[in-house]
């Protein structure tokens, strides 16, 4: 009887620190992320390997994002403290767009310097909120259809 | 209750000692890990404060700090100016006397080359490699590998560059302009040819940051790698750069990766912003990036040169008053939807962080730590 007792207490015992374990994580207050994601296209064909960045003018949230082939892409808080959890927070942003792409890439032993061509594959107006007339509205449920459609002219 | 057999033990004790000792092992063998990386930590800390020191050694000479990019030689492709890192201008100061006449002595009268493959320039000096680091060959281009980094010194908060651009021509390929010999300014406490004094670093020693982690990546898809935006510095939001750099190790895109040259942290004694500049534009383990557009030459564009470590969760920073800290990733970096600031450009759009890095931005100091 008094065996079954402690077996018992043991198992209680084990029970608390499974239960404990867990409790170690403060919970800071951040704010709620919802999910914007959307596709951009280049005069109707959808554009792969565009980095996206929605500019927050009223607060420090803002996010970032890049498409894949199929031109969409998923934006993310540009804050450490989300571990890039994926979803941008509600409001409305400025937005830059742009592809970076690279000409060939050598070395040189002689003089240890290369060279290498670069450009923006997209219309650079797009490339920075200067130029750029690129907007966007978050909304509070969230969203999956914040297209842009650019064009190259 | 039954009477136990004399020096025997039932199965259920067993199993419970088993199971607490099971239990003390899982609880001891991650603290293992982490005292290891402790202790590389601190080392690491006090390779940083050797260098601090030298710095400041090399000011009480000189009555001026070292630059950040000096040497002799004009900056055209065959004879370079401006190519040798302040690693090379304090190493009488930190007893590194032997290295330092080593290499002046290959000074034929072309100027010194800090990419020549030449037995001197590889040198590698125990105070320049943090043990958290393991990369020792350069992971793309093998054999590329000359004297090691894991350090750099601060350029502050604006797009830092090595050479002089402008209306489509590069002073390495135009003579006229190299031999101006123009020094370049940044706001941190390191550029080319710019030996300030001490007074110039107007925000305080102690709230001016002189040298910050650059990891050696040892792959190229890593952090620490450097990545290629086809951009306009004057106009280019860091949000962009911030943004090619995936679960805070991997770049999204490795197409864009610079691979075709020497990667940093492989060549300590060269100037380049670079391999041995660090701003402090996006904070603590977040991408690289150079932002140029057309042809370029990557080693001496302008860019974004965030520090980078193995640590987790942040870099080590000396301070201008030699003092070395533990700055988090997460350190308030205000605005990064802001275009990085003129030379000339006042406070710094980058909070807290930015405001380390500028020597003259009348950023009031706050608590950081």
């Amino acid at each position: 009887m008094q065996r079954q007792q402690s077996t018992n207490s043991l198992a209680t015992l084990a029970l608390l620190c499974l239960v404990w374990l867990p409790i170690g994580c403060n919970g800071k207050k951040l704010p709620t992320i919802v999910k914007a994601e959307g596709i951009v296209t280049l005069d109707g064909t959808p554009v792969e390997n565009a980095t996206i960045s929605f500019i927050s003018e009223k607060t420090d949230y803002h996010a970032v994002g890049n498409t894949n082939a199929q031109g969409k892409f998923s934006m993310r808080v540009a804050r450490s403290e989300y571990n890039g959890k994926i979803g941008a927070c509600p409001g409305d942003y400025k937005v830059e767009i742009s592809k970076s792409t690279i000409g060939g890439q050598q070395g040189t032993e002689s003089t240890g310097e290369t060279q290498v061509t670069l450009r923006n594959d997209l219309p650079s107006k797009y490339a920075s909120i200067g130029s750029s007339d690129l907007k966007v509205t978050v909304p509070k449920e969230g969203s999956d259809k914040l297209n842009f459609e650019l064009t190259a002219k | 209750m039954r009477k136990r057999s004399p020096g025997g033990f039932t199965l259920v004790e067993l199993l419970v000692v088993i199971a607490i000792i099971g239990i003390l092992v899982g609880l001891l063998l991650p603290a293992v890990q982490a005292a290891r990386e402790a202790a590389r930590r601190m080392q690491c800390s006090n390779n940083m404060k050797q260098q601090a020191l030298g710095v400041l050694n090399y000011e009480s000479a000189y009555k001026k700090l070292p630059s950040l990019q000096s040497g002799n030689g004009n900056i055209v492709q065959t004879q370079q100016r401006f190519c040798m890192s302040g690693w090379w201008e304090i190493l009488p100061y930190v007893e590194g006397q032997t290295i330092y006449d080593q290499i002046n002595r290959l000074n034929n009268g072309f100027g010194l080359e800090p990419w020549n493959g030449n037995a001197a320039y590889r040198q590698r000096v125990p105070w320049l490699e943090c043990p958290s680091d393991n990369g020792t060959d350069e992971p793309v281009n093998a054999g590329r590998n000359r004297g090691l980094t894991s350090y750099a010194f601060c350029v502050g908060d604006n797009m830092a560059q090595s050479q002089i651009t402008g209306q489509g021509t590069e002073e390495r390929n135009n003579l006229a302009l190299a031999l101006r010999k123009l020094p370049i300014y940044n706001r941190g406490m390191f550029g080319r040819a710019s030996y300030h004094s001490l007074g110039h670093v107007r925000d305080g020693l102690s709230n001016t940051i002189m040298l910050a982690e650059r990891q050696r990546p040892n792959l190229v898809n890593t952090k620490g790698t450097v990545v290629l935006i086809a951009g306009d510095p004057a106009t280019y939001s860091p949000l962009s750069c911030k943004a090619q750099l995936i679960n805070g190790r991997e770049y999204i895109n490795a197409g864009l990766l610079f691979t075709g040259d020497t990667l940093p942290g492989y060549r300590a004694w060269a100037g380049n912003a670079y391999f041995n500049g660090v701003s402090t534009i996006l904070p603590p383990n977040n991408a690289v990036c150079m932002v140029g557009t057309g042809s370029v030459s990557p080693h001496w564009f302008a860019g974004i040169w965030t520090p980078t470590s193995e640590h987790g969760g942040g870099v080590q920073i000396a301070l201008g008053d030699g003092s070395v800290r533990f700055l988090n990733d997460s350190i308030d970096s205000g605005n990064l939807g802001a275009v990085a600031p003129p030379v000339s450009g006042g406070q710094s759009p980058y909070g807290v962080w930015g405001a380390l890095g500028s020597k003259a931005g009348g950023e009031t100091p706050v608590d950081y730590e």
